[in-house]
């Protein structure tokens, strides 16, 4: 009988490293038995360990969404330096990321669009944020080509069958950057009024996008 | 700030919409779950916004520049390679560029063996785990003989017609200095054979795989502490199967 011996792999994340004692494990095993992908919170450990690799990996997995909404909202050439920035900030300031708020790609794209619109709003320092929409040659584009021109066919027709006023509420304020005062001014609607619109229209949107029996609100009147 | 103030602010936060009392705001979000959860939902839509743009694909220099932030891992052979620059070509360079490369070329043969031996391990590897996910394998408990009490136990598994077998062993004690724990197998024609000792993991973890027989004539199965090979079980029985 030829015997071998093993057991030199224990802990290098062999295959059979997670082999259990009870035969009703082996399913788990099979499933243990595939690479593991690394999480994006473990590359970003891993990155702030100076890993080059785990960088590259956490770059490939969302540099092009970031940058395309940063093309989007300030062009493609500040649309770089956000998002070389935003990595940048990464590595240097370990706290940035809460994992408790949610996942990382949601916290990183809101992290880019905070930063475009920060851009935004101190290209324009004598004007101040709430009057982005008020700024010479920088008319608005109607609400439903910026719709329209979305690429994603499933968030194209979420918003479009909300109530056109949360959808012009969401667009205003994600697409164009305009604060929830600036939007109030200019639909001529209570602040209170589009906070509301905000909060439902973000809510439908979510359950649109799940698939979920959404229940779209009527306007709120206040 | 109260919490339905902040919850009324939560969606224009998330949208980049908020423009007052968005420290307060902040400040509450972080001791307060329930804002936390809706935060996220409202963070998690908004996503999809951004995501649903036109996809622009960046410039191939972004991601240089941004792996450019932490410093390449320098190919030892590189740094070979620097000290045969003109400028460094003393005899003293070259004297210390020939120790590097001997000790660079031992480090890629030992390099060599390794994945060798880690391919090795991966095939080894791979067969012991063909045979424990077949829904046939026939899995017999090692119990504790010294102490019936013990958490420690293992597992022998095999399958006819499958030359493969795998014993696992678990929550076993870390063995004295000089000990080892030893597998046993008893066959019916009265011999043992050791596939060999167990290299435990911090938990008292450890396996054999075992090529080349199916067990079928295997009647006992047992481990011990013993402090030498021999050719039958010589130390202390820890575990075995079936029970006494």
């Amino acid at each position: 009988m030829d015997l071998a011996r093993t057991g030199l792999t224990n802990g290098t994340g062999s295959a059979l490293e997670d082999v259990g004692s009870q035969p009703g494990r082996h399913g788990e095993l099979l499933r243990r038995s595939v690479p593991e992908v690394p999480s994006d919170a473990a590359l970003l450990a891993r990155a702030r360990g100076e890993n080059r690799e785990a960088l590259g990996e956490l770059y490939d997995r969302h540099a092009a969404p970031a940058y395309s909404l940063a093309a989007r909202l300030v062009g493609a050439t500040a649309a770089a330096d956000v998002v070389h920035d935003a990595f940048v900030a990464l590595l240097e300031k370990p706290a940035t990321f809460d994992p408790t708020m949610g996942t990382f790609r949601s916290w990183f794209m809101a992290a880019i669009h905070h930063r475009c619109l920060n851009l935004l709003r101190h290209e324009r320092p004598a004007v101040g944020e709430e009057s982005l929409s008020e700024m010479p040659g920088q008319d608005p584009e109607p609400v439903d080509d910026i719709v329209r021109r979305l690429q994603d066919a499933s968030v194209r027709d979420a918003l479009s069958v909300l109530p056109i006023e949360q959808r012009e509420a969401l667009v205003l304020a994600y697409y164009e950057g305009l604060s929830q005062s600036a939007i109030a001014e200019r639909v001529g609607a209570p602040l209170g009024t589009v906070k509301a619109r905000m909060r439902r229209g973000l809510m439908s949107l979510r359950g649109l996008l799940r698939g979920e029996a959404a229940r779209i609100d009527e306007e709120a009147t206040e | 700030m109260t919490h339905e103030d902040a919850r009324l602010l939560l969606a224009a936060y998330a949208l980049g919409a908020a423009d007052a009392d968005v420290d307060a705001l902040e400040e509450h979000i972080h001791s307060c779950d329930r804002c936390k959860a809706e935060l996220a939902g409202y963070l998690d839509t908004a996503a999809m916004l951004g995501e649903a743009v036109k996809t622009v694909p960046p410039p191939a220099a972004l991601r240089t520049a941004v792996l450019g932030r932490i410093p390449p891992q320098r190919n030892p052979f590189q740094r070979l390679t620097d000290l045969f620059v003109p400028s460094r070509r003393s005899s003293v360079a070259v004297a210390v560029a020939m120790l590097v490369a001997v000790v660079a070329l031992a480090a890629a043969v030992i390099q060599q063996q390794q994945i060798q031996l880690m391919r090795s391990e991966l095939a080894l590897n791979s067969q012991g785990l063909a045979l424990l996910t077949s829904t046939e394998v026939i899995a017999e408990r090692l119990a504790p003989v010294l102490d019936p009490t013990s958490q420690a136990h293992g597992h022998w598994y095999h399958r006819p017609g499958v030359a493969t077998q795998v014993v696992v062993v678990e929550f076993l004690p870390p063995p004295p200095p000089g000990v080892s724990y030893y597998a046993w197998l008893h066959h019916e024609n009265g011999s043992w054979t050791s596939p060999g000792t167990f290299s435990l993991d911090g938990t008292g973890y450890g396996r054999l795989i075992i090529l080349g027989s199916d067990g079928t004539d295997v009647t006992a199965v047992v481990v011990t502490r013993q402090t030498e090979p021999s050719q039958a079980p010589s130390g202390d029985t820890v575990l075995r199967w079936p029970p006494d």
